[in-house]
């Protein structure tokens, strides 16, 4: 199934721990959040095989700690990060994303089409 | 007879006599009261200073204390004397009103840029500075300098590790426990797709 726009979750891995993050993926824009505050705000486009590719910046708020096992400090960290998520997400146990910070491995749900 | 009574009470001698005894008796009722009155006065001024040393004590403790801790004011210390300042300082609406900006500035969903943040610390600081009388002999770039070598930062990150690596074993403790106490709540694992591994 190819991917389209709507509202996503993604159950993400990382070196220290887990997360989960919901977003909404339309038109070309992506963004969304998780439970500690960290935002993801980016831009997609649809690749020839189905699948979406995207980029993202990630904003983490200061004194917590990614999912990487990274320290975001007194101050908040910022980053910026790619990846693709298969038009065959649903079918795969996982994704590997590989970011600045380190990589993670997320799984992806379709919550509801837009 | 009354009257000749009368107007023999009204001879000179006896008036000066009667006003001389009332003069005696205001004058011993004087020399006793004096000291008694001057010992409370003294009283009065000496609590008065003491209540004022009291006070200023308490504000020195609170700005030395975020003074020492300025350069990682997270400290526990540091906030205890944060959340004193209200108090300590209630008579000085200045530093009241920096502490305001700076406790605004601490909230994270506003996300202030780092040197907002620090310039409303020195601003704080400088403020108490001149409530306390100290503002003569500190300038603002003292409040900026500050010494906090790398064995000190990473004392702080250890303790912030070992905390966290605490309040991750708690967590993890605490969760099988619920999940023991209420398995009415169980949900079937083939509708849920469990995490995805920790990446190699």
């Amino acid at each position: 199934m190819a991917v389209t726009s709507g509202f996503y979750a993604a159950l993400i891995t990382g070196a220290d721990s887990e997360g989960l993050v919901m977003f909404v993926a339309h038109d070309g824009k992506i963004t969304g959040v998780d439970p500690s505050k960290v935002l993801f705000d980016g831009t997609y486009h649809i690749d020839e095989n189905g699948g979406l590719v995207g980029k993202v910046m990630v904003k983490a708020p200061p004194n917590g700690t990614l999912v990487q096992g990274v320290s975001t400090g007194p101050h908040g960290i910022s980053y910026e990060t790619s990846f693709t998520i298969p038009d065959d997400f649903e079918e795969r146990e996982f994704v590997r994303i590989t970011t600045p910070l380190g990589p993670v491995n997320a799984k992806f749900l379709k919550l509801r089409e837009l | 007879m009354f009257q000749e009574a009368f107007l023999g009470i009204l001879k000179p001698e006896i008036i000066a006599a009667f006003l001389s005894f009332l003069a005696t008796v205001s004058a011993a009722v004087a020399a006793y009261r004096a000291p008694i009155a001057a010992a409370e006065y003294a009283e009065t001024l000496r609590r008065k200073s003491a209540d004022d040393d009291n006070r200023r004590r308490i504000k020195l403790n609170v700005f030395g204390q975020i003074m020492q801790e300025r350069a990682d004011i997270s400290q526990r210390d540091c906030v205890v004397a944060l959340n004193l300042i209200d108090v300590a300082f209630y008579d000085a609406p200045d530093v009241r009103e920096a502490w305001a900006e700076l406790y605004q500035s601490l909230d994270s969903a506003r996300q202030v840029p780092g040197h907002v943040r620090d310039e409303r610390l020195r601003k704080l600081l400088r403020a108490m500075a001149a409530d306390l009388g100290l503002a003569d002999n500190l300038r603002l770039d003292d409040f900026g300098r500050v010494y906090f070598p790398n064995t000190v930062a990473e004392e702080n990150e250890v303790r912030r590790l070992e905390r966290q690596a605490t309040m991750k074993r708690l967590s993890a403790q605490s969760a099988p426990a619920q999940a023991q106490a209420s398995p009415a709540e169980t949900v079937s694992n083939s509708q849920t797709p469990g995490w995805p591994p920790r990446p190699g």
